[in-house]
This record gives structure tokens, sequence and C-alpha cells, in this order.
């Protein structure tokens, strides 16, 4: 009963969180706006599936969690560092 | 009973925390003041998480691996995060003055102050020394 409640209320706050990311994803005027909102995504997915391993009680898929976040330091790192100077 | 509603506090704020980074991110009106809103809730909503997950599964193999996720956010967040702010930063530089007013982020650093300050004692009294010289008739 405790868990439902809390995939529930979690779920919403991270649902919420990646719409408001995905939006500065898309407007984003610079492509450094864009890597902050995808490393803030990615975040979110990492927490995404930490509340899927609390809700079924299952440690498997924490292995994904660690990926997810190495990708999202490697992304944003990479976007930083090989953006041509002209282009913003 | 109680580390199921303990647990299940820290995975909410854990999740407000990602909420806030995500406002955070939409709201701000500078690229640097996104950057820096994105980045602090974000390591802290993870250590929330894991304290939450921790207590909730108890076993050694899953602490281990919730322990390195949290070192790994600990050593890359600030990394991604000043990489990004140095493109950011020459971003700022670099665009034309006149659409910010006249000031950009790259104004208040280190070398405009001392150029400042070598510019009014080049030149006498500055316009700020003679600004507060009227202060003591009231």
């Amino acid at each position: 009963m405790t868990m439902t409640v809390t995939v529930l209320i979690a779920g919403i706050l991270f649902g919420l969180g990646a719409l408001f990311a995905s939006i500065r994803l898309v407007l984003g005027p610079t492509q450094i706006d864009r890597a902050v909102a995808l490393d803030v995504l990615l975040a979110i997915v990492v927490g995404v599936i930490v509340l899927m391993a609390a809700a079924t009680d299952s440690a498997v898929t924490l292995v994904i969690a660690v990926v997810v976040s190495l990708l999202g330091f490697l992304g944003s790192a990479s976007l930083a560092k090989l953006l041509p100077r002209d282009r913003q | 009973m109680t580390t199921d509603l303990v647990a299940s506090v820290l995975i909410i704020l854990g999740a407000l925390m990602s909420l806030l980074a995500g406002i955070a991110v939409l709201r701000f009106p500078d690229t640097m003041s996104r950057i820096h809103a994105a980045t602090k809730p974000q390591v802290l909503g993870i250590m929330l998480l894991m304290l939450g997950l921790g207590l909730r599964l108890g076993s050694p193999g899953v602490i281990g691996m919730l322990v390195l996720i949290v070192i790994l956010q600990f050593v890359t967040a600030p990394v991604s995060a000043h990489l990004t702010v140095r493109v950011a930063f020459r971003n700022a530089k670099s665009e034309p003055a006149e659409e910010r007013g006249g000031k950009s982020a790259a104004d208040d650093g280190p070398a405009q102050l001392a150029q400042r300050l070598s510019d009014e004692s080049r030149t006498g009294a500055g316009p700020s020394l003679s600004g507060d010289a009227k202060q003591p008739d009231r």
C-alpha cells in the first residue's frame, strides 16, 4: 500500500521533471542548453530505474543505472568538448 | 514498517529534487544559471534515492552498487558542469553586448576589475570617489 502511493507520487514528479527538461531540449537557444537538458533527462532516467527497483524489490536492474549515469556524463562532456566555435 | 515509511519519504524527496532540476532548467533566464541549478539538485536527488533504496533492500551487493553510483555521480557531475560552463562562458563573451543592455557574464571578472581600478587611478579621482565625497553632507 505504501509502495503503491510512493510509486504514484514519485512517478508523477519524475514525469513532470522529464517533461520540463524535454521542453528545454526543444526550445533551448544554444546547443549547450540542449546538452544540459539531456543531462537532467538522463539523471531522471536513473531515478526511474531506482524507483522501479524499489517497487519490485529486485536489484537486477541497477546495473542499467550505472551505465546510464556514465552515458549521461559522456554525452554532455563530449558535446561540450566537440562543439565548433562558430556554431553556438 | 517505519523503515518502509522512511524509505518512501526519501524516495519522494529524491523525485522532488529531480522535479526542481527540471523546473529550473525550464525557467531560468541564462545558460549559466540553468547549468548551476540543474547539476546541484541532480546529485542530491540521486543520493536521497540511493538512501531510500538501500533502506528497502538491505543486501550488501545492492548497497555496494548504490555506493558505486553515488561515487560516480560525485566524480562526473562537477567535471561535466565545468566543461559545459566553459562553453557557456565562451558564448556569453562572444555575444554582442548590446543585446543584453551593455553587460555580459564576462564583464565582472578579476581582469576587468583590475582594468577599472588602473583606469581610475590613472585619471586621478574616479567617478565613485567623487560620488562618495558628497555623502557626509547629511
